[in-house]
């Protein structure tokens, strides 16, 4: 037993962590995406922040469908002119983008409430990195209406107490209003 | 030597007098974003949405609802519950000593010992789960000596879906009792809750989970930023913090092995926050402060000579750090700091992030810190503030320029830094 007590005495010297937050969204490549991005960035590593961009080229190409903005030509523009102020602008709107997609899945998902519940939540992971990108009155804006969606989604409540059906007519109309203002950053 | 009655009557005037003194002195005041999210779950549970975060906390949520009915103010009721709690706690533990060595001398030692400790003074101000959970582990524990196993059994689980990370000692009372109505009635109880959860949250609830252990376990816990954010080490908690005496007294009870299940208890408690908890969370060490003390009188009740029980109850209260108290501030770091920013202040943080949201400011999550930074860069004519317990700034460009004091010794100071433009 003694032998035990020493060890777990030892123990105590060993071992070593660090501060953690919760607001790791999970697994999402965007998002990782654009941190490995600007860490290239603020080491000067044009290629490796390239390659990055390159690893999810499908989905960007995807998401400019969404925000209609020719988001691959952007990368490659800002990196040919190693334009670090444009990449981060450009990731920005990549963002946003993100966002307009998954509001879209959730508008399709509005009969399923757990998924759109999820989706939604998600969604708010990109918006509050995406917040402090905006002047006071798109911030609060932005807030307001994803608050509003998210009451439109309705809710089951338990064992059918209290539900709430959802209403998709406030939920495309706080979305659309929404998606207007999520791509109008602060100049 | 103390005798039953008097151990009652000073024990219940110590106890509340500790507990008026903590509701008269500290209001509630937020630390962490935990307790936002507790708080959040009074009024609208939703795990998903981090309200409160996974695994959920159901029957701590539960009481809180059921006791908020009378107070209507989630805040009070979360900061109630856990002074409350924490007296729950420190009068069961006396209990379990008094079951194992009649003694209620050693009894009230060991209450004083306990409201004399700045670890129990913490964790009444947290508005967390620990201090709800701890007590219903040690009222389940007690009824296990008091043979009642099915009620012991319908505690325990209670005790399990209010602190989840204390299941290293709930599987441990359960496998060293292995009695069939105790087993019964807490697999019973647990699959009630979960059904529950499972109505409330649906499909949902899987897939938060498979998030928040993965990330608990594999990327917040371990720290991929260890390297640059608030490191800290169990070696730097036990010995700076706790103090190199209260561990000695804490861990000469288990050489002897007078009472292995406690003893037993103790270790597998100790070696799973030493491996898989952050140090950055002391309020962990609480179950080893309860044990430590219940194991500590135990082992000094079978000293023969009363000049030695004496010695080392006088290095017990000499070990206390609750004389680094200044008891200058009833307000957390965070609450000061909130008061003194402008509003809507730009703030960078990893710490208390939501609470900061909550009170409307802009902030820059820490935890992505390279979108910090080009932040920094790019918008280097805001004004942009940044909090850490670190007195060095992390940033460059950064000046300090105030600092909140800490309300009670376990807490940290916060340093608030300012870019300069």
């Amino acid at each position: 037993m003694k032998t035990l007590v020493i060890f777990l005495f030892n123990l105590i010297l060993i071992t070593s962590v660090s501060a953690y937050s919760y607001s790791a969204a999970g697994s999402e490549p965007i998002l990782e995406t654009r941190e490995k991005v600007l860490k290239a960035l603020e080491n000067k590593d044009y290629t490796k922040a390239k390659f990055y961009i390159d690893e999810i080229i499908v989905d960007i190409a995807y998401l400019s469908t969404k925000s209609k903005q020719p988001l691959l030509s952007d990368f490659k523009d800002a990196f040919f002119k190693k334009d670090e102020k444009k990449v981060f602008q450009t990731l920005n709107l990549l963002l946003a983008s993100e966002v307009h997609k998954r509001f879209d899945e959730a508008e399709l998902s509005l009969e399923h409430y757990q998924k759109t519940k999820v989706t939604l939540v998600k969604i708010k992971k990109y918006l509050d990195l995406l917040l402090p990108f905006y002047d006071k009155k798109n911030k609060q804006k932005i807030e307001s209406l994803y608050n509003q969606a998210r009451v439109s989604i309705g809710n089951p409540g338990l064992f059918g107490v209290n539900s709430i059906p959802f209403n998709k007519f406030e939920f495309v109309k706080n979305k659309e209003e929404l998606i207007k203002v999520v791509y109008k950053f602060d100049k | 030597m103390i005798n039953k009655k008097s151990f009652y009557i000073i024990c219940t005037i110590s106890l509340a007098l500790y507990a008026y003194l903590l509701f008269r002195y500290y209001s509630f005041s937020l630390l962490y974003d935990d307790s936002l999210f507790f708080n959040q779950g009074i009024n609208y549970y939703s795990i998903v949405e981090f309200s409160p975060h996974f695994p959920g906390y159901p029957t701590f949520i539960i009481f809180l609802k059921f006791v908020n009915l009378f107070f209507n103010d989630s805040f009070f009721t979360l900061h109630f519950i856990n002074i409350i709690s924490i007296i729950a706690s420190i009068l069961i533990s006396s209990f379990i000593l008094i079951y194992y060595t009649m003694n209620y001398t050693f009894a009230l030692f060991m209450v004083i010992s306990l409201l004399f400790s700045s670890l129990i003074l913490f964790c009444a101000l947290s508005m967390l789960s620990d201090s709800f959970g701890m007590a219903f582990f040690l009222l389940s524990y007690y009824l296990i000596l008091k043979k009642k196993f099915k009620s012991a059994g319908l505690v325990l689980s209670f005790a399990f879906f209010a602190r989840p990370s204390y299941f290293i000692l709930i599987v441990f009372l359960l496998f060293f009792y292995r009695n069939k109505k105790f087993l019964m009635f807490f697999i019973f109880t647990s699959f009630l809750i979960l059904l529950l959860l499972f109505f409330k949250e649906g499909s949902s609830y899987f897939s938060e989970a498979s998030r928040f252990l993965k990330g608990h376990f594999f990327i917040w816990g371990k720290g991929i930023y260890q390297d640059i954010l608030d490191t800290i080490s169990w070696q730097s908690i036990f010995f700076n913090k706790v103090g190199i005496l209260k561990v000695f007294l804490f861990f000469i009870p288990l050489v002897f092995l007078y009472k292995k299940e406690l003893s037993w208890l103790f270790i597998c408690y100790f070696v799973w926050i030493v491996f898989f908890q952050n140090p950055n969370s002391i309020r962990h060490l609480l179950p080893l402060y309860f044990l430590g003390h219940i194991l500590f009188f135990i082992f000094i009740n079978k000293l023969k000579y009363k000049k030695i029980q004496a010695i080392f109850i006088f290095l017990l209260f000499f070990s206390s750090n609750i004389y680094k108290e200044d008891f200058k501030s009833n307000k957390s770091a965070l609450t000061k700091a909130m008061e003194y920013l402008p509003k809507d202040s730009i703030v960078i943080s990893n710490y208390g992030i939501y609470i900061l949201k909550s009170k409307g400011f802009v902030v820059l999550d820490k935890y992505y810190l390279y979108s910090v930074k080009s932040y920094i860069k790019n918008n280097s004519n805001k004004k942009i503030f940044s909090l850490s317990t670190k007195e060095k700034s992390f940033f460059k460009n950064f000046k300090k320029i105030k600092v909140f004091k800490k309300r009670v010794y376990f807490e940290k100071d916060i340093y608030l830094f300012q870019l300069i433009n």
